[in-house]
């Protein structure tokens, strides 16, 4: 089995100011990965370089062996799946639609079996009996709940979570943290998770350090 | 694209709402002026447009206008025998006052031959058909008395003859039509396979026009029609102004929910579609509101200002629809190229 992600040698840059120097990373099948480091540390640039949102100015990123430099974004994202912060919610839609959109957006119509597991999904974080709310009536933490609901709900077996526990409490962090663990055991689905929040470690499978650009060896 | 598209207008519905009036506002200006235009023009000529004609034959010089033409009865013969002619149909017109027992009508007086094709129902010597408008200020069997000429004629009947100069037509032999007008014939109506300007050559003393040209030589008729247009057209191009600005907008403010749709790998074709749903749907929603508020005020307008076929209305719904969608495509390229990497925030 080919691998879900691998970065080779990744280099990014803004302008004349290089933030990400030479990245090596390979995540594995069922796997959740922890990425630590200080803010402005190439955390997020990382994840959107991994997510097919940036180019890297040199190196390679592939996805069960395939270059993505080739691939739409559409393509990429069937496979690798971001678990966007709270604010990233569509406010036009309910958590439930929020769900949804993200088959619609795929090509598909949504079935009564969609719905049913975008039920599954959201009782799953709590979220059961908010599902036809709007974005601008749940809590900080309720929105972030419902973005890892979203990208669960998407299948996609590369998954990408950024500070997914930001603006939850202890409790409410581990468990989103318990949901992300269980839902790579369950489904061989490779998690890699940027957080400066070392609350939760135990949770998952490896850590790796990233500062100025440069992973630090394990 | 309906998912997305339906779901942002109910939430919206207010702003949606909002612009769906607007649109409507403008459109039912330009309906109106529409149906001022075609109702109006109408007054204006069309006396002339229900006259079976393919060319309308005056005197040189009198700058295509019936009333000012005068043409020797011999001419009949001579356009006759010009090649591809098939009738020629004297006519004279003037513009006259009909007292009555009840009202004095401005009539616009027309002299036909009673067994011309075009001769309202029960015209003949000494008696007056007028155009059904007038109905209600005379009566079959009242007798006018036709100025300038002191004519004394009898109401034979009503009939759709049309009006000319926003004047009713009122139908009268063409014999009597000459103690109103000493003339031989005022204007001549062919009807050939040829074309006009063959009749002016072979006729001497006459300018030969096909029927849209005499219509459009009405006094006042292009003047009148081609101010509304102009307004028309000027609102049109407010309502392509308005719709592309306030969709513009639009686009601007929801560039996050478009960085995640795209991050999300929502693919051109969705965004394009939902937006031009959105468009559609307000634009199509503004013409009905349009029509909705034509429909009401123009059933209040005085008769013969006021007219809106359906081909008209049609033709100026599509000409919104079109300018809306044309106009909101200045967005697309800010809808296409908005960053995926928003989605994660700025500070990547």
């Amino acid at each position: 089995m080919s691998t879900p992600l691998e970065l080779r040698g990744v280099r990014h840059s803004y302008g004349d100011v290089e933030v990400l120097h030479g990245v090596d990373l390979v995540l594995k099948p069922g796997e959740v990965t922890a990425l630590l480091g200080p803010s402005g540390s190439g955390k997020t640039t990382l994840l959107a370089v991994a997510g097919g949102l940036l180019r890297p100015t040199s190196g390679h990123v592939s996805v069960f062996g395939e270059d993505i430099a080739g691939l739409r974004l559409d393509r990429v994202a069937r496979r690798v799946a971001f678990i966007l912060q709270a604010g990233s919610l569509i406010p036009y839609l309910t958590v439930e639609e929020n769900l949804l959109a993200r088959r619609v957006v795929a090509g598909y119509k949504i079935t009564r079996a969609d719905r049913a597991r975008a039920a599954d999904l959201l009782g799953a974080v709590d979220l059961a009996a908010k599902s036809h709310r709007h974005p601008d009536e749940l809590s900080g933490g309720e929105r972030q709940r419902a973005c890892v609901a979203q990208a669960l709900y998407t299948g996609a077996p590369v998954l990408l979570a950024d500070e997914p526990t930001a603006s939850l409490d202890r409790v409410r962090g581990r468990a989103v943290m318990r949901l992300l663990a269980d839902h790579a055991r369950n489904t061989s689905a490779s998690v890699l998770i940027a957080t400066h929040d070392e609350r939760a470690l135990d949770l998952v499978d490896r850590t790796r350090s990233i500062e100025d650009g440069r992973l630090l060896t394990p | 694209m309906w998912f997305l598209a339906w779901r942002e207008i109910r939430h919206g519905r207010v702003r949606f709402g909002l612009t769906a009036l607007l649109v409507g506002l403008v459109a039912f200006l330009v309906f109106m002026l529409t149906g001022l235009a075609v109702g109006l023009g109408d007054a204006g000529v069309s006396g002339l447009r229900r006259l079976p004609a393919d060319v309308v034959v005056y005197a040189a010089g009198s700058e295509k206008t019936l009333s000012r033409s005068s043409l020797p009865a011999a001419d009949g013969a001579r356009i006759a025998a010009v090649p591809g002619v098939s009738s020629v149909q004297p006519i004279g017109q003037t513009m006259a006052q009909a007292k009555g027992p009840g009202a004095s009508l401005p009539v616009a007086l027309m002299g036909v031959e009673p067994s011309a094709p075009f001769a309202a129902p029960g015209l003949g010597r000494g008696g007056i058909v007028l155009d059904r408008t007038l109905e209600g200020k005379a009566r079959p069997g009242d007798v006018l008395t036709v100025q300038p000429g002191g004519v004394r004629l009898t109401v034979a009947g009503f009939a759709d003859l049309g009006s000319l100069q926003h004047t009713a037509v009122a139908q009268v032999p063409l014999d009597e039509w000459r103690r109103v007008q000493p003339s031989a014939v005022g204007a001549y109506l062919v009807t050939t396979s040829g074309d006009a300007r063959g009749i002016s050559a072979a006729v001497p003393g006459t300018d030969a026009v096909t029927k849209s040209e005499a219509v459009e030589a009405v006094p006042g008729y292009s003047a009148e029609t081609g101010t509304l247009n102009l307004i028309r057209g000027f609102l049109l191009a407010v309502t392509a102004l308005l719709t592309g600005t306030v969709f513009w907008i639009f686009t601007m403010q929801k560039e996050p929910s478009l960085a995640v749709l795209r991050a999300t790998g929502a693919r051109a074709r969705l965004l394009v579609g939902s937006y031009l749903v959105q468009v559609a749907l307000t634009t199509v929603l503004g013409v009905a509101v349009g029509l909705a508020f034509v429909a009401g005020i123009g059933a209040a307008m005085p008769a013969g200002t006021f007219s809106l076929p359906g081909g008209s209305a049609a033709l100026s719904a599509v000409l919104l629809g079109a300018l809306a969608l044309g106009s909101s495509a200045a967005s697309l390229r800010r809808l296409l190229t908005v960053d995926p990497l928003l989605s994660l925030g700025r500070n990547a």
